[in-house]
């Protein structure tokens, strides 16, 4: 019997004058990892919808071992074997773990819920993984890795003959990635047909069997094998013109510094999640700060930001250094969505005295400011009242560094301030920290990119279990996972 | 675009259809609220509570309060008028004191809900619903109990003397000087909301409070804020009532304009301007509807059938909306990708 193959063919879907893919085809193996790249942009996340039955196409559609597959949902999907791990966690926030988990089962499950018994087979691939999940924290609570722990283990409690990873690597330590390739293979070697989006290239070459890229809504590479294929020429066929952040030449200026001297910060449940922390960081220089997310990162950052207070400890900021903030989740604590990109400008522009009066807001000198820095920042939108939610990931990011670096402020604290943008969003953002740190200012760069880390920033520690660690990064983010 | 029209066609053909169909019920409603002078000031007198209610609930809601509580605050409004004059009926300014107590009552009445959810995290739609019923509890006791009139007879405080009601510009019709706060709130509340600082706050606080909290500001102080601005508008309408139409309380006083007031600021777009033009709409509703009465052709609980089939229509249009709004935006989430 010939295996059965998912298959996209000739595939082109529309959304108001924007084509988002134009007759593309894709086909997934069983027992296969097909990995494919693309910028942002690039329709990879219509193409899973379109595959997982999200999105139905204009024209073109999926075959299931050669036979045509209508699918009118994502149950459909789910029904025919095709599970996704989303790019943007479909989790229920107010549901503990288990609920979450038993969710996916829910619909073949008994008529009377028991949500753990439901989510055992999901918690048996967490003790296959070595993840520790515990099933009654609520999801509102975890961290943004922890959650797409969940993400992942949801789309494998139902069994599925296709997994469609949606960048799943983009919140994952190197030591989780690689726990999650193995995952993939696992799967493989089982007989699933694995898709795994990223724009991450030497993930997709080491994990993959066969590559493919799409760029600006059509396949420009088309299940390659993965060993005929190397990072540049898959670079060259991703974005055209691959350009990577020149490092630039700090020079430590005076000896001021911010220091954080044995910080505790504590969660609703009054636990130490920053516990005793440590830190200096001086001006001119990027600070990096690497470790699994969880582990007191956002607290930390917060407590260096001045959002969040101090339970313990000290935090000194030299006087009249203002302290820019780029937190880690830019949809929820960086924009107000709904919200116009003049709006999300003025978050700092209300605090400007040039353009606030007596605390009336000149509309003629905000949209003026607001003009300037989208040029600046190269923000690429209709207009300054479209609102921030409609820009891509990118445009959103840089929305914010615009405001957050427009004052010129003395401190910048910015935690994964890459996460989930293409090469080029994430080069020009590093670019712009870099550029911080010539000038003179201070930058605390929380990461869980190591390459970002080791590429931009002039010293790097791990955080772990709410401290911070000095010493080989290599090594301590091992004993941290 | 296009959908939008659509419903627009559609709005205007239901409506050609029904003129069609109920001609002469249609035309009398129509001459009851706008065929002469008496008409039209029915029409005014009618829309200046729910445009102020309207207004009220919507400085809340851009905070991200859900204040449902406007019938109580009105009511405690309008009873704080009549305490005062209870209490003290001959100040210096007592118009303006009445009006003054009117806009702390309701203020003050609000802040209750919102400090119960700033600081105990109850849920402000229940806590300020729950409000409206301990106010009219407390108007009732109030009106046959502690500000009764002198004579006992009737459950209503003393009648105000027409020297402290409000002048009105035709002794023949209801309307009133007061009117006027409607609109010079609602220019007032939009160049608040959407041209100063603490406004922007405000809103921002209402779209995203966590991006409020990133960048420091303090999104429970802004609540607090547009709540308490919220109730002291909202009580002001209950003063301005009880200056200009009644003059004394009683348990009928208030038809439920805190509730009216809430579709009115729906259809009104939450702008405190479009309030204004969507109260003059159920006004002249209400006022065409009383007309219907005299008639005998409906009964005046129209006026809700008639609101209600309105939000329905404009929920509907708005779920359409944001529909096409969220097709749109999976060509963003597809180019994130």
């Amino acid at each position: 019997m010939q295996p059965a193959d998912l298959e996209a063919r000739q595939v082109s879907k529309r959304f108001g004058g924007t084509t988002a893919l134009r007759s593309v085809s894709l086909r997934i193996a069983p027992g296969t990892i097909h990995a494919l790249a693309g910028e942002n942009g690039a329709g990879k996340s219509t193409l899973v919808s379109v595959l997982s039955g999200n999105l139905r196409p204009d024209s073109g559609g999926l075959l299931l071992n050669g036979q045509p597959l209508r699918l009118k949902s994502a149950a459909d999907g789910e029904d025919a074997g095709i599970s996704v791990v989303h790019q943007h966690f479909a989790l229920i926030p107010a549901f503990s773990v288990a609920e979450n988990l038993a969710f996916a089962a829910l619909r073949r499950g008994p008529f009377l819920l028991n949500a753990d018994a439901l989510a055992a087979d999901a918690l048996q691939f967490a003790d296959k993984l070595k993840w520790n999940v515990t099933p009654s924290a609520k999801v509102a609570d975890l961290s943004v890795g922890e959650k797409q722990r969940i993400e992942i283990l949801r789309a494998l409690a139902t069994s599925p003959r296709f997994v469609l990873f949606d960048e799943p690597t983009a919140t994952l330590t190197a030591g989780e990635a690689d726990q999650l390739f193995q995952v993939m293979r696992s799967l493989a070697s089982e007989g699933v047909g694995v898709l795994f989006i990223t724009h991450r290239l030497r993930e997709a070459l080491s994990v993959a069997d066969r590559v493919s890229v799409l760029r600006k809504g059509s396949m420009v590479l088309s299940e390659i094998p993965a060993s005929e294929l190397d990072e540049s020429s898959l670079a060259r066929a991703m974005v055209g013109d691959f350009q990577s952040a020149a490092r630039g030449s700090h020079t430590a200026a005076g000896g001021d510094q911010i220091s954080a001297q044995n910080v505790v910060v504590q969660d609703a449940d009054r636990r130490n999640v920053v516990d005793g922390a440590n830190l200096a960081a001086p001006f001119g220089a990027i600070t990096g700060i690497a470790g699994v997310d969880g582990n007191g990162q956002t607290e930390f950052a917060e407590a260096l930001a001045g959002v969040r207070g101090i339970f313990a400890g000290s935090i000194t900021i030299p006087s009249g250094a203002e302290v820019a903030y780029i937190p880690q989740d830019r949809a929820v604590d960086g924009l107000a969505l709904d919200m116009s990109m003049q709006d999300n400008l003025m978050i700092r522009g209300q605090r400007k005295p040039s353009l606030v009066r007596f605390g009336f807001i000149s509309s003629r000198r905000r949209r003026e400011w607001c003009s300037r820095l989208i040029e600046e920042y190269d923000v690429r939108a209709e207009s300054i009242n479209q609102s921030a939610g409609s820009l891509s990931g990118g445009n959103q990011q840089k929305l914010i560094l615009a405001r957050e670096l427009d004052s010129n402020p003395g401190v910048i604290v910015a935690a994964d301030p890459t996460r989930g943008l293409d090469v080029r969003a994430a080069n020009f953002v590093r670019q712009k920290l870099v550029e911080c740190a010539a000038e003179g200012r201070c930058v605390i760069l929380f990461s869980s990119d190591l390459d970002e880390l080791s590429e931009i920033a002039d010293k790097v520690f791990v955080m772990s279990r709410g401290r911070i660690l000095e010493g080989d990064v290599a090594s301590l983010m091992g004993g941290a996972v | 675009m296009k959908r939008q029209l659509i419903f627009y066609a559609l709005a205007a053909a239901i409506a050609a259809a029904a003129c069609l169909i109920f001609g002469d019920s249609v035309s009398i409603a129509a001459r009851g609220a706008f065929a002469d002078s008496f008409a039209v000031h029915r029409t005014l007198v009618k829309s200046a509570p729910l445009a102020l209610t309207a207004i009220g609930l919507i400085v809340a809601w851009r905070g991200g309060m859900f204040n449902i509580g406007g019938e109580g605050q009105l009511l405690m409004g309008a009873l704080a008028c009549a305490l005062i004059y209870r209490l003290a009926p001959n100040l210096p300014f007592e118009r303006a004191a009445l009006l003054a107590g009117s806009a702390i009552a309701g203020g003050t009445y609000a802040l209750i809900a919102a400090i119960l959810y700033t600081k105990r995290g109850v849920n402000i739609v229940i806590g300020t619903i729950l409000l409206n019923f301990i106010a009219m509890q407390i108007v009732s006791y109030a009106v046959r109990g502690p500000l009764q009139e002198p004579t006992h007879s009737i459950p209503q405080t003393a009648s105000l003397p027409r020297e402290l009601m409000f002048g009105r510009p035709n002794p023949q019709t209801d309307l009133h000087w007061g009117v006027l706060f409607a609109p010079v709130l609602a220019v007032a509340c939009s160049i608040w909301l959407f041209r100063t600082a603490q406004g922007f706050r405000i809103r921002l606080v209402g779209s995203n409070f966590r991006a409020a909290r990133a960048a420091r500001i303090d999104a429970d102080k802004h609540r607090t804020i547009c709540m308490g601005v919220s109730g002291a508008i909202i009580g002001l309408a209950g003063g301005i009532e009880f200056l200009g139409t009644t003059g004394y309380l009683y348990d009928g006083f208030s038809p439920g304009w805190g509730f009216l007031g809430i579709p009115v600021a729906l259809l009104g777009g939450l702008h405190p301007l479009g309030a204004l033009a969507s109260a003059f709409g159920f006004g002249a509703i209400i006022a065409g509807t009383k007309q219907l009465e005299a008639a005998g052709r409906a009964d005046s609980s129209l006026v809700f059938a008639i609101q209600g089939a309105a939000l329905l229509l404009f929920m509907l249009a708005q779920a359409v909306r944001t529909s096409s709004l969220r097709a749109s935006s999976r060509i963003v989430e597809g180019s994130d990708a």
